[in-house]
């Protein structure tokens, strides 16, 4: 299977970008939907299920070291009931994939490259994670390393240069309609969190004698960091309208404007964010091709890599046929799907696991010459 | 979607398959055959996508499932 | 000189020739039939004083003509003596006539052989069963200058030469310590080329010399001409454009590598040593950053980092952001820049691949140009193909301004094979980016950076340093530390480190 290694630091970088790239393209405008001005304390909400969510893969990992969830859930459940819960989490995978390329997509055609289809922009970004992806995890991990510096540099750069643009009190009235349109709003940061769970495919590769929990916390609060200074910056340039620009961040972006010289730099911003949303892109395609090599029991994932590749870019064109179709689906029933995959699933693989455990079954414990051992 | 799409991705499919071919002996069984399950499935995928574009997506099969549970959340 | 006796064995001299008898006149007669049709090696035949005949044979050219003369022949017909009539000639009497000279003695026809052909002086007496092997090797070489490739304003001026010898004593006098090790092979079928491979006991690390070893065992190579051909077949990934191992015709550089616990391959005949492994981060140093103060050389690696990225991608963004964010360009400059533009019949695509083909072509000219036409090249690239060309409107000046900002950012690598790595690899770069604007860009160079990602020179990523990123190396990569604080062992026990783990991460100081 994988025979890489990565560090702590590396995987905290890694989960931040998987993660975090998206979640400051549609999601200040749709969270503004619905908190209005109370739109920066979504994020803390979210974070929490956040938190949620990697305790849940470190102790499942504490339980079955070197297995992700898709293989100790057949462990758990058994051959057919296992099987059929890690199909769903497979599909569950690739819409996601689909999704996340077909934000990128747009983001790129509606944006800078106008009259480009968007399957050209699609299938281009696809093989260069495709590429990135056959070297292992380790050219993953590294390149994080590598790309989280300038996505943090951007991220704190634009609220900088748009300091002379913010009016600071269109942050109040504070929780002016109470805290349940807050909640609301909080659906689409929660379920942005809830990824951080899909660690488990990556935790069987870290090596290290840093603290796991430290490093993939960090990622945790980053994001929220980065969501809430982001959404601040929206809020402040934009006051109401937040909502109604789809990708609200880029459009702060564009008016950021320093002395005549540095103006409509957005296409600049648009190469950081790509960047961040390559490893993005990849961390999901990898954890889609591993997955998929591990529920059929495949030893070397290199051969699927470009299969599933074209199967993502056909989602990524299929899922949806607009922009405002893919944020109800983000805001409706996309969001219980998540949860339910997310969440419910491992906690009741948890809840199973914790069982066995307390029961003293030690059957848990993987041989190490079976098929499935990475 | 449009046939220009559906063409470009049998030609990406070909010149996969072509490159899988030429190390073909490399390669164990068990991965031939996923290679070739997933390479089949994508291509029905994007043969769905091109003669039934205007039928249900995956959204559809997410709403359809999960829309109940959703609105028995919210009312 | 060490010969090395050669691990292939000579197939051109056809096997009845090759046998060896115990009477010498047949063996002259054998190698005579050997080396028909040679006329540049000599068979001399004289008497010793008792009147024994002996055959001398060696290569014209090859040998000092006035030592033969003083120190073998001349004792030889004078003063040799039997030591009794039955025995014949022996060893032991013409050892004792030549006690100036270096003998030995041989009795195979393939020694004989190899040993001529490396300049030895052979001598057969007629009479007897063995031949001996004279050392008195003169042929012309290059004296030692410096290398035009390689200059230095302040800093030794010595540069290796084609001869083996010459190398290993530049190499030697530097470093006048018995742990440099020098260990000889012979590879090359035809030529029988000797490879040397140089390295510091103790700093070098046995998985590195083993797999050099290794590696160069496996050449089987007909002929060796350059250390180009031995470079070649040693690197781990040959698909790369990158190079993956360095090369030098500094002395001062192999011998500051060799102290860092690398190693070092000369070759017979060519000038250009070789250093393994080599990381990223080791092209883009020169040496005179270490001998200027330590100001200068933090400063100029600066610059240095800066014109590769001005090289790769300059021409790249130049075309994405005028053929597709127009908006970012500030008014004033978009203005001069349209009017520029506006008579050029070709997108800003075509216009850049033109420019930097042309500026390539020039450099390769300039590169084999004879003396004579030195002069009637630059005057047509100056004129005809800077001035006239914007005049004819066939490109704008701004991109004229562009083409060379990069060429001249290109020629700062300090060596040249990365140089032409980075050029060449421009020309991906600008054809994506005239697709896709930025977004082109932005992937070439994400694909470059995965690519650099996976190699590996002999086992050691090749973005230690940066990528696997060692704290302890920044102060040689980012910095150049000055020399007082500088702790050489401590950055070779890191080498040594990162060779040993070359598929595991590390549990380093620091990220990654």
């Amino acid at each position: 299977m994988e025979q890489g290694r990565i560090t702590w630091p590396q995987l905290g970088m890694l989960m931040y970008l998987m993660v975090g790239a998206t979640s400051v393209l549609i999601v200040p405008s749709v969270t503004a939907k619905y908190a209005h001005q109370d739109l920066w304390m979504t994020p803390f909400i979210g974070s929490v299920v956040g938190f949620v969510a990697i305790y849940m893969a470190l102790r499942l990992y504490r339980y079955y070291p070197n297995q992700s969830i898709i293989q100790y859930g057949e462990h758990l459940l058994g051959k057919w009931i296992g099987g059929a819960a890690n199909l769903v989490w497979l599909f569950f995978l690739w819409q996601n994939t689909g999704v996340i390329l077909r934000e990128y997509g747009e983001f790129i055609v509606g944006s800078v490259l106008l009259r480009t289809p968007q399957s050209v922009v699609s299938i281009c970004l696809i093989f260069v994670c495709a590429l990135a992806i056959r070297g292992g995890i380790e050219v993953l991990g590294k390149f994080a390393l590598l790309i989280t510096p300038l996505f943090l540099g951007f991220v704190i750069f634009i609220p900088l240069l748009l300091t002379p643009e913010m009016d600071v009190l269109q942050i109040t009235p504070v929780l002016e309609n109470g805290w349940k349109p807050v909640l609301k709003g909080s659906i689409l940061p929660m379920e942005w969190f809830m990824e951080y769970v899909l660690v488990s495919f990556m935790l069987p590769y870290a090596t290290g004698q840093q603290s796991p929990w430290r490093w993939l916390s960090l990622p945790i609060i980053l994001m929220l960091g980065t969501m809430v200074l982001l959404n601040l910056t929206c809020l402040f340039v934009f006051g109401d309208l937040t909502s109604m620009y789809t990708f609200s961040v880029f459009n702060a972006a564009k008016y950021i404007s320093l002395g005549n010289i540095i103006e409509h730099i957005e296409a600049i911003v648009m190469v950081l964010w790509i960047m961040g949303g390559f490893v993005q892109i990849s961390s999901w395609y990898y954890i889609l091709v591993i997955g998929t090599a591990q529920s059929f029991h495949i030893r070397d994932y290199r051969p699927l890599v470009f299969p599933i590749g074209i199967l993502i870019v056909a989602m990524s064109l299929w899922i949806v046929n607009d922009l405002s179709e893919m944020t109800k689906l983000f805001a409706t029933s996309g969001a219980v799907f998540a949860a339910v995959v997310q969440i419910c699933y491992p906690a009741l693989l948890l809840l199973i696991a914790w069982w066995k455990h307390k029961t003293g079954e030690t059957k848990y414990r993987e041989r190490p010459d079976s098929p499935s051992a990475t | 979607m449009t046939y220009p799409f559906f063409v470009a991705m049998c030609i990406l499919l070909l010149l996969n398959g072509l490159f899988e071919w030429k190390r073909r002996r490399k390669t164990p069984i068990r991965e031939l055959r996923a290679f070739f399950v997933l390479s089949a499935l994508g291509w029905i995928v994007i043969l769905y996508m091109a003669i039934f574009y205007k039928g249900p997506t995956p959204r559809d099969l997410i709403d359809f499932i999960f829309m109940p549970v959703y609105l028995w959340l919210n009312g | 000189m060490i010969i090395v006796p050669s691990a292939m064995p000579l197939q051109e001299a056809s096997d009845a020739n090759m046998v060896w008898s115990s009477e010498g006149k047949e063996n002259v007669k054998n190698l005579e039939n050997i080396f028909h049709h040679c006329s540049d090696i000599v068979f001399f035949s004289f008497s010793f004083q008792g009147g024994q005949q002996a055959s001398l044979i060696y290569v014209d050219g090859m040998v000092d003509n006035l030592q033969i003369d003083e120190h073998v022949i001349e004792p030889l017909v004078t003063r040799y003596e039997q030591d009794s009539e039955e025995d014949g000639v022996t060893v032991e009497s013409v050892r004792r006539t030549l006690t100036a000279v270096k003998v030995k003695t041989h009795t195979t026809m393939q020694e004989v052989v190899e040993l001529m052909l490396s300049g030895m002086t052979i001598l057969i007496p007629h009479q007897s069963d063995t031949a001996f092997s004279i050392e008195a090797i003169q042929f012309d070489k290059r004296s030692v200058t410096e290398p035009d490739a390689e200059s230095v304003v302040r800093g030794p001026r010595d540069g290796f030469v084609e001869t083996m010898q010459s190398n290993t004593s530049l190499l030697r006098r530097r470093i006048r310590s018995p742990k440099l090790k020098i260990q000889p092979i012979k590879r090359g079928k035809l030529t029988h080329t000797t490879i040397n491979l140089v390295y510091m006991e103790g700093l070098a690390s046995e998985q590195l010399l083993e797999e050099v070893k290794r590696r160069l065992d496996n050449i089987t190579l007909e002929s060796i001409l350059d250390s180009g051909y031995v470079e070649q077949c040693l690197e781990d990934n040959p698909y790369s454009p990158f190079p993956q191992l360095l090369t030098t015709e500094r002395p001062d550089v192999a011998s500051s590598h060799l102290l860092e616990g690398r190693v070092v391959i000369l070759v017979d005949g060519s000038p250009v040593a070789l250093i393994a492994p080599a990381l990223w981060v080791s092209f883009l140093q020169s040496p005179e950053d270490y001998y200027e103060r330590h100001f200068f050389g933090t400063i100029v690696r600066w610059l240095r980092y800066a014109s590769i990225f001005v090289a790769l991608l300059g021409p790249s963004i130049y075309v994405a952001v005028i053929s597709y964010h127009q908006e970012m360009i500030p008014t004033a400059l978009i203005l001069t820049m349209a009017k520029a533009r506006a008579q050029v019949p070709f997108p800003a695509l075509v216009e850049a691949l033109l420019m930097e083909l042309m500026f390539e072509a020039l450099r390769e000219a300039g590169a084999r140009l004879p003396k004579q036409v030195g002069s009637a090249v630059s005057i047509v690239g100056a004129l005809v193909i800077g001035q006239a060309a914007i005049s004819a409107g066939l490109v704008s000046a701004p991109m004229v301004m562009v083409v060379a900002i990069t060429g001249v950012a290109s020629f700062i690598v300090p060596h040249y094979n990365l140089g032409i790595s980075v050029r060449l690899l421009r020309f991906p770069i600008i054809l994506l980016s005239g697709f896709l604007g930025l977004i082109g860009t932005m992937m070439g160079f994400i694909l470059l950076v995965t690519h650099l990602l996976t190699l590996k020179s002999f086992g050691v990523p090749y973005l230690t340093g940066v990528a696997p990123f060692r704290s302890s190396m920044m102060k040689d990569i980012l910095i150049r530390q000055p020399v007082w604080v500088e702790n050489m062992t401590k950055e070779t026990d890191q080498m040594q480190n990162a060779e040993q783990s070359s598929d595991k991460a590390n549990q380093g100081n620091g990220l990654g």
